[in-house]
């Protein structure tokens, strides 16, 4: 049988090299990240749990100041 | 509107609502972001923070509410009387995985008052306002036991 290597960390017990800066709240985090320009964005989904979207209305919500813009599936292209 | 907080030893003099929770206001115009926002109900406690002191849900906390408190966050734990010790337990027990929900425990531990913990089961009650979705609740209990001297 082969005598265990000295440099195996098999059975033994070691820290996990991130856990200090996470439990120190060090870790960045995407909701932390704030870049010049950013929006919010919020998805909406169908309240109807089986049902076909026909259509959009989203004239209201484009009246709302601040309102940006407004996206579907249909203009991501092929990413989705 | 104008709102003076102290936080952490240091004043900060945020141009916010009054109604904004508490939450909101250090992480956006404190730039704290070492508190999270998980919920954002009062479930999870991604969001506890110390208020005089006792640990509190700061996603359900008006900052209006808070101008007369000293406040701690995780950035400034260390100067809590356990708070390095706290923070160098839940690394040493591995109680950390995707780290989230791990300010809010270390929060919540801090704030548990001296000598409250005699057994395991009193030191999960005192973590009950604060949910792992990682679910490594056993090894933050133990991180806590050790902090508090409650035998495993």
């Amino acid at each position: 049988m082969t005598a265990p290597s000295p440099h195996s960390v098999i059975g033994t017990r070691f820290a996990r090299p991130e856990a200090a800066a996470k439990a120190a709240g060090r870790v960045r985090y995407v909701s932390d990240v704030e870049v010049p320009g950013m929006l919010d964005a919020s998805v909406v989904r169908s309240p109807y749990p089986r049902a076909r979207v026909l259509a959009v209305d989203t004239g209201e919500a484009l009246a709302v100041p601040g309102v940006v813009g407004i996206y579907f599936a249909s203009d991501l292209g092929e990413v989705h | 509107m104008s709102v003076h907080l102290r936080v952490n030893g240091e004043s900060y003099e945020v141009d916010a609502s009054p109604f904004a929770t508490l939450a909101e206001v250090l992480r956006e115009h404190c730039g704290l972001t070492g508190t999270k926002v998980g919920c954002a109900v009062g479930y999870c406690g991604a969001c506890t923070v110390l208020l005089d002191g006792r640990p509190v849900h700061a996603c359900c906390m008006v900052v209006g509410d808070c101008v007369d408190a000293t406040i701690t966050t995780v950035e400034g734990v260390r100067d809590e009387p356990a708070g390095a010790t706290v923070v160098e337990a839940f690394a040493r027990h591995g109680a950390v995985q995707c780290g989230f929900c791990t300010t809010g425990f270390v929060m919540s531990a801090v704030g548990i008052p001296e000598a409250a913990c005699r057994s395991r089961g009193t030191v999960r009650d005192y973590l009950v306002g604060n949910i792992c979705r990682c679910t490594g609740f056993a090894k933050i209990v133990d991180a806590v036991c050790d902090v508090k001297g409650v035998s495993q």
